[in-house]
C-alpha cells in the first residue's frame, strides 16, 4: 500500500524535502514506517535523532495522521494515509 | 556554607537602611533557593496584607545554589513579589549574568521594601551596598539606563533596570538584565518602579565554594559537559533558537493563532520561525553567562519601516504573540515590536496577548473605534500595533489605557461578552502553547502558582516527549490529546519545575541530565544531602507555599481553570474539536496532591511537607 509522509520545520530542513510517498507492505505499523524513514533519511539527521545500530529514533519521534492527531507506534497504517513526522525539538 | 553564602541583604528604601541577614542552612535545603527562597522570605518577613504596590510590599531578587559555579544554565536569577497584574504570587526569572554577579558579591538574595523618596538605584560592589539617587535616570528607557550605568561604573558591572512602563504603573512592567535578558512576567518591574528603584547594579569578586570541589570538577567534565553539548534538543536551540520548530508545532496545533481561534495558519511559521530567522535577519547567537546552548538570537534589520540596529532578537513566545496571534507574518515587524517592548520595559506576552484579545473584541464589535479615539486593531495590522506600544507604556490615549491594564482587567472593564476571548489563568495570559494540543499543559496552566505558565513546570516538555524521568515514574507512553496520566505527570513535572526555578537553572541544559544527576549536582555544589525523594519533596513544598500565598491573596479552587477562549474548540487543523477534559484532570490532581474540594491543602498534607506553619493563614 501507499502512504504519504509530510515533513515540516526542522525535519524538513534536515531532509530537504516537503513530503515523500512510500510503498509499504499491508499491515505495516507506524513503528515500521518510522524505521523505514530512519533508514532512508538517517544520514541527513543530526546525532541523537536516529540511531543506526538500534534502528530507533529519539523517543519524542512520532507519526500523526494529518488532521487527526498522534498515533501509537503499534497502530496499523491504512492505504492512502497522510502522515506527519512529529518530534519535540522546540522551546520558548 | 557551600554553593550558597547564607547571607541576604535587607534594603529599606524608605529609610535608606541596609542590613545583612543570615539564614539557616536548613532553609536552603527545604526551599532550594531562587523562587522557593523568595516565597519563604516573603511569607516569613512580609506584611501579607499589603497590596502589590504598597510601601511595605516586598520585592526579592534571589539566586540559586549553583550560580557562579559554571554549571550550564545556572546564571539565571529569580524575582518574587505579589503581582500587580494578578494580585497573587508573582515570580519571574531570567538568564543573563546578574545571578552569578550577585553571588560574587557574597549574597544569595536581596530584599527590597519601602519606597525611596527619589528615584534611585542600588549599587552593590562586593559586600558594599549604596543607594544612589538618580533622578536623571527616571524616564529613560532600559537601554539608555543600562548605557548610563555602565558608563558611570564600568562595562563589567551588571545591570538590572526598569523602563518607563514600570515607572508609569503598567502592571506588566518587566526588569531587564544587560539589554537582552528579561524578567518578563507578572509585573515584577512595576513593583520595582513603585519603590522608586530604577536599577540594581552589581560587581563582585568572591569565588564559588563547593561542597566537593574535585567531585564537581569530575562531574562537570565527564557528565554535564558531554550530555549538554551533545544533547539534540540543546543543539537544535543553538542552531535555530527557541522558535526552531515553529512550523511543525503549527501543523500539530500547538501555536496559538488569531487569538487562539483557528487551528492552523501555515503562512505564518514559513516566515516567522527560527529557521526563517536564521536564513534572513539573524546575525549571531548570544548566550547567558557560560552556557553552551546559546539559544538567543541576535538580529539586525538594516532598512525599511522596521529597521533597527543589531541587537537582541525575539524568542518563540514573542514571535508567536506578535506574529501568529495577530495574523502578522512579518518577522521584521515582530523584531521591531520586541525591541520597543524591551526598551520600554513591558512583558511582550501579556502586552501582545492583550492586543490580540482586543483584535477579537474589535472584530466582534465589542470594542468600537469611536470609543477609542478612532483607533481600531485589525488582524494583521502590525503598524497600528507598533504605534500603540509606546502609548501603552505611557498610558496615553483611551485604547492604550485599556491595553495597559492587561487582558483580564481590561475585559472586566469592557464586559459585553469580551471574557469569551480571554486566555488567562488567574489573570496571567497563557504562554504560546495550546492546551487543546497537549491537555496536560491545560492542567499545568490551571494550577500554576502565578497563573497560566509553562516554565514553572516542565509539563509541556514531558508531554511532547522531549524529556522522561523514569526515576519518578515518568516514562509512560500516552496521547497528548488525552487526560490519561496527565494529573500524575503534571504533578511531578510541576515539582521538577519548582526545583528548576528555585535552583535558577535553565530547563534546557537541566533537562539534558537525569534526576539522579540533578541530585548529584546539588550535593556536590551545595552539600544539600538530597536523595531523589527529598529533592522532589522540596519541589512539592515550594509549590504548596507559593500556592498558599496565592490563596492568602484571594485565589480559590474555582480559579483553577484556563481561559474561555482556550476552552472553545477550533474547527480546523489537527486539534479540531479538541477541548481538554479539565474536570477529570483537576479532580485527579486534587486527589493526588491532597487538596480539598476548595483547592486547599488538608492539614495532613501540610504536615507531610513540613508546612504546618501555613495552616492558620489558610484556615485549615
Amino acid at each position: 500500500m501507499k502512504v504519504k509522509v509530510r515533513f515540516a520545520g526542522l525535519f524538513r530542513r534536515y531532509v530537504g524535502e516537503r513530503e515523500a510517498e512510500f510503498e509499504i507492505p499491508d499491515g505495516s505499523t507506524a513503528g515500521d514506517l518510522l524505521v523505514l524513514l530512519g533508514k532512508t533519511y538517517g544520514h541527513c539527521l543530526p546525532d541523537g535523532l536516529w540511531d543506526d545500530e538500534s534502528l530507533k529514533f529519539h523517543r519524542s519521534m512520532r507519526l500523526a495522521r494529518v488532521d487527526a492527531g498522534t498515533i501509537d507506534p503499534d497502530e496499523t497504517l491504512r492505504e492512502g494515509d497522510e502522515l506527519l513526522v512529529i518530534f519535540a525539538l522546540a522551546g520558548g | 556554607m557551600h554553593g550558597n553564602t547564607g547571607k541576604v541583604l535587607d534594603v529599606d528604601l524608605t529609610s535608606g537602611k541596609v542590613e545583612e541577614l543570615e539564614l539557616d542552612e536548613d532553609i536552603y535545603k527545604q526551599y532550594v533557593g531562587g523562587v522557593g527562597l523568595a516565597a519563604k522570605l516573603i511569607f516569613d518577613r512580609g506584611n501579607l496584607d499589603a497590596e502589590p504596590l504598597d510601601l511595605d510590599a516586598l520585592l526579592i531578587f534571589a539566586t540559586g545554589p549553583m550560580a557562579g559555579t559554571g554549571m550550564y544554565g545556572t546564571s539565571r536569577l529569580s524575582v518574587g513579589a505579589r503581582s500587580p497584574l494578578t494580585g497573587i504570587w508573582g515570580q519571574a526569572s531570567c538568564g543573563g549574568n546578574f545571578g552569578p554577579e550577585l553571588k560574587r558579591c557574597g549574597y544569595d538574595a536581596v530584599i527590597f521594601k519601602g519606597k525611596a523618596a527619589n528615584p534611585c538605584y542600588l549599587l552593590l560592589e562586593d559586600e558594599k551596598a549604596e543607594l544612589v539617587e538618580a533622578p536623571d535616570l527616571w524616564g529613560k528607557d532600559v537601554f539608555e539606563t543600562t548605557d548610563a550605568l555602565k558608563e558611570k561604573h564600568g562595562k563589567q558591572h551588571k545591570v538590572c533596570a526598569i523602563g518607563p512602563a514600570s515607572e508609569n504603573g503598567v502592571p506588566f512592567g518587566s526588569i531587564t538584565n544587560d539589554y537582552g535578558h528579561h524578567f518578563g512576567r507578572a509585573g515584577m518591574g512595576t513593583v520595582m518602579g513603585s519603590k522608586n528603584l530604577k536599577a540594581f547594579v552589581t560587581k563582585g569578586g568572591r569565588k564559588s565554594e563547593f561542597a566537593d570541589p574535585e567531585g564537581f570538577k569530575e562531574f562537570w567534565q565527564n557528565t554535564v559537559r558531554p550530555q549538554v553539548e551533545e544533547n539534540i534538543f540543546c543543539n537544535a536551540l543553538k542552531a535555530f533558537g527557541t522558535a526552531c520548530n515553529m512550523e511543525l508545532k503549527m501543523m500539530e496545533g500547538d501555536v496559538p493563532t488569531k487569538n487562539w481561534s483557528i487551528g492552523s495558519w501555515m503562512e505564518g511559521p514559513e516566515t516567522l520561525s527560527g529557521i526563517a530567522m536564521s536564513d534572513t535577519i539573524r546575525t549571531d547567537t548570544d548566550s547567558c553567562r557560560g552556557c553552551a546552548v546559546k539559544c538567543k538570537p541576535v538580529v539586525k534589520v538594516e532598512e525599511g519601516p522596521y529597521a533597527f540596529a543589531e541587537g537582541p532578537g525575539p524568542e518563540y513566545e514573542t514571535i508567536a504573540v506578535f506574529g501568529t496571534m495577530m495574523m502578522n507574518p512579518n518577522l521584521e515587524a515582530v523584531c521591531k515590536a520586541n525591541d520597543i517592548c524591551n526598551r520600554l520595559g513591558m512583558d511582550t506576552m501579556t502586552c501582545g496577548s492583550t492586543i490580540a484579545w482586543a483584535m477579537s473584541c474589535f472584530e466582534e464589535g465589542i470594542l468600537k473605534p469611536e470609543d477609542y479615539d478612532g483607533v481600531k486593531l485589525d488582524w494583521g495590522d502590525i503598524d497600528t500595533v507598533l504605534d500603540l506600544l509606546p502609548k501603552i507604556a505611557k498610558k496615553e490615549g483611551k485604547l492604550a489605557q485599556l491595553m495597559a491594564k492587561g487582558s483580564r482587567k481590561a475585559s472586566e472593564e469592557v464586559g459585553a461578552g469580551s471574557e469569551k476571548f480571554l486566555t488567562d489563568s488567574k489573570g496571567l495570559e497563557s504562554a504560546m502553547h495550546d492546551p487543546r494540543c497537549n491537555w496536560g499543559d491545560g492542567l499545568a496552566n490551571a494550577i500554576g502558582v502565578r497563573g497560566a505558565c509553562h516554565v514553572s513546570n516542565l509539563t509541556f516538555l514531558w508531554e511532547w516527549g522531549a524529556i522522561e524521568y523514569p526515576e519518578v515514574g515518568l516514562d509512560m507512553l500516552f496521547q497528548p490529546m488525552s487526560a490519561e496520566h496527565k494529573a500524575f505527570g503534571t504533578a511531578v513535572t510541576t515539582d521538577i519545575g519548582s526545583i528548576c526555578n528555585s535552583a535558577c537553572w535553565c530547563e534546557f541544559p537541566a533537562s539534558s541530565l537525569t534526576l539522579t544527576q540533578w541530585v548529584e549536582a546539588f550535593n556536590l555544589v551545595a552539600g544539600y544531602g538530597y536523595t531523589i525523594e527529598s529533592m522532589m519533596e522540596a519541589g512539592t513544598r515550594i509549590w504548596f507555599l507559593q500556592r498558599a500565598l496565592g490563596t492568602i491573596w484571594g485565589a480559590r479552587g474555582e480559579d483553577d481553570k484556563i481561559g474561555e477562549r482556550i476552552m472553545t474548540p477550533v474547527d480546523d487543523g489537527m486539534i479540531a474539536g479538541s477541548v481538554p477534559d479539565m474536570d477529570r484532570m483537576l479532580k485527579e490532581f486534587y486527589e493526588l496532591r491532597g487538596l480539598d474540594a476548595d483547592g486547599k491543602p488538608t492539614r495532613e498534607t501540610l504536615d507531610k511537607y513540613g508546612l504546618g506553619y501555613l495552616a492558620e493563614k489558610l484556615g485549615v
